[in-house]
């Protein structure tokens, strides 16, 4: 006769209780799989953003002097080239690029509609600046110099306020996501806390004359603990592969995005090593939490 | 190797059910426990196989005081018990087989010898044929003689018994009263609760009298008529 197996030596409980809280594992399990793709794709999303903002300084020169009057085209034209020379020649700067008038139509053109087309719509001149390093703190001021030693009306502008509340919002919508798989996670725990509580209950004679043959508490924790392990693991699992299949599905329905403020749809190798430690992060800490209730239990027997 | 001294046991806060117990249980003998209902034989019985712990006095058990030992050396001490309880307590998902051999498993003993060692004695209790059967199709009888097979599969230096032998016929009563004095005779320590007045007339070792939670130690009273008629 085969040895048996130590979690044999109790039966392995599969009622409707037990099919509930797996089936809530699942279900649990494949929320905070969504969570945590959608904390994924905020990540995405934040990186895009701010990189595509962080390190770049937009440099204006209105349309109209400090006055109100309409300047000529061809005057900001040739402030604005001076000041690309000027700004390019300073330390830090990687590029400067000055916008021609057709990029600056096509810029407006959204808010102001065809009237951007003509000829004598009065527009600002812009450029856009690179700096090498986008902590360089002390570019902003000397770029503001220099644009303003040549055109006392030019703006400089950092865009700080406009990723500070990037940083804050995608924070926010990180946490939430966060926030809900940690909520799954332990709605999961909780659940098969309760179960092995209940199962210990059900079972408490036996266990009551295991303790009495001298078997320690590692041996009988050992009973519930392994079969909490091998029904949690798969359940989670299960969660975790719907999940995905959902995630996938949805982004081959977003297909290929264009837009250079958008992250692509899909997930890297990175990302999937995130999701594959799922299932192992609420099936151990379920098999603490298990551990826990039964030794606190067991503890209690003389 | 087993004395109580002084020893008292209530349930939470309810009244002493023993009280003030002292006897010395040395390596070999062998003694009845007799007692009418509700005087605390079973409340003895627990305290013997450290299913309760005493309320005060002390208990030593192989040599440790079973207050103060750690969790691991009661372990290790209920491991040299046996205990044959009244009610079986069979884990009625195993096979007779599993049964007898969980002590063997709990001390973790090798597969061949587990299935060696549960093989003969399932033979010696008359249920080899028995041995993949689950307890809910055996009779009271058979399933008693599983309960003694697994108390004494594992030779315990202490077995305790309580109305080992009240669900047999006569002679397999016998049979199972002589396996306890063979095992007597290699050394192992054994008490036995009953109330059959006829047995421990027939058998010849002093007897652990309850009365009320108080305890008296009487010889024994063999009695040669009797054991024609058993």
């Amino acid at each position: 006769m085969a040895r048996k197996r130590i979690w044999e030596l109790l039966p392995d409980t599969q009622d409707s209780g037990t099919r509930f809280v797996m089936l809530v594992v699942v279900m649990m399990t494949f929320l905070a799989t969504l969570a945590v793709g959608g904390a994924l794709v905020v990540s995405a999303l934040r990186a895009t953003w701010v990189d595509a903002v962080e390190g770049h300084i937009t440099i204006e020169i209105p349309a109209s002097d400090g006055a109100g009057v309409i300047r000529n085209a061809d005057t900001l034209s040739d402030n604005a080239r001076g000041i690309a020379n000027a700004v390019g020649s300073l330390a830090g700067i990687k590029s400067v690029h000055v916008l021609s008038r057709v990029d600056i139509k096509n810029l407006v053109k959204p808010w102001m509609g065809e009237a951007a087309g003509t000829e004598d719509m009065p527009l600002p001149a812009l450029m856009g600046v690179t700096l090498r390093d986008p902590d360089d703190t002390g570019a902003l001021e000397a770029i503001t110099k220099a644009a303003k030693a040549l055109d006392a009306a030019a703006i400089v502008e950092a865009h700080q306020s406009w990723i500070s509340d990037l940083r804050r919002f995608s924070l926010v919508l990180l946490l939430a996501a966060c926030a809900m798989a940690f909520v799954t996670i332990a709605c999961c725990i909780v659940a098969v806390t309760g179960a092995v509580a209940a199962r210990l209950s059900e079972h408490h004679a036996d266990i009551d004359l295991l303790h009495l043959m001298g078997a320690t508490d590692d041996y009988i924790g050992g009973q519930f603990v392994q079969s909490v392990v091998r029904s949690v693991g798969g359940a989670a699992l299960a969660g975790t592969v719907i999940g995905l299949v959902l995630l996938k599905a949805g982004a081959l329905i977003a297909g290929n995005i264009q837009t250079a403020m958008l992250p692509q749809a899909g997930f890297g190798f990175a990302d999937y090593v995130a999701f594959a430690g799922l299932p192992a992060l609420v099936t151990g800490l379920c098999f603490a939490a298990a551990r826990f209730t039964v030794l606190r239990s067991l503890r209690q027997m003389p | 190797m087993i004395s109580f001294e002084h020893v008292g046991l209530r349930y939470n806060v309810g009244p002493e059910v023993l009280s003030d117990i002292t006897f010395t249980l040395e390596q070999g003998a062998f003694h009845f426990l007799s007692g009418p209902s509700g005087a605390g034989k079973t409340s003895l019985m627990k305290l013997l196989y450290l299913g309760h712990l005493p309320t005060r006095g002390v208990v030593k058990m192989f040599g440790q005081d079973v207050v103060t030992a750690s969790r691991t050396q009661r372990m290790m001490i209920r491991q040299r018990i046996g205990v044959v309880f009244q009610d079986f307590r069979l884990l009625p998902h195993l096979s007779a087989f599993d049964n007898v051999a969980l002590p063997l498993r709990i001390m973790g003993k090798k597969p061949h010898e587990i299935k060696n060692t549960v093989r003969e004695i399932l033979e010696w209790v008359g249920l080899s044929e028995q041995m993949n059967a689950l307890p809910s199709i055996l009779s009271g009888g058979q399933q008693q003689r599983i309960a003694i097979a697994r108390a004494v599969v594992g030779k315990p230096r202490l077995l305790l018994a309580d109305e080992p032998t009240g669900n047999l016929d006569d002679a397999i009563g016998y049979r199972i009263m002589s396996l306890f004095e063979q095992l007597n005779r290699m050394g192992t320590t054994i008490v036995i609760a009953t109330h059959n007045q006829q047995m421990m007339d027939h058998f010849n070792h002093p007897r652990l009298t309850l009365d009320k939670g108080h305890l008296a130690v009487l010889p024994p009273t063999q009695k040669a008529a009797l054991r024609e008629a058993y």
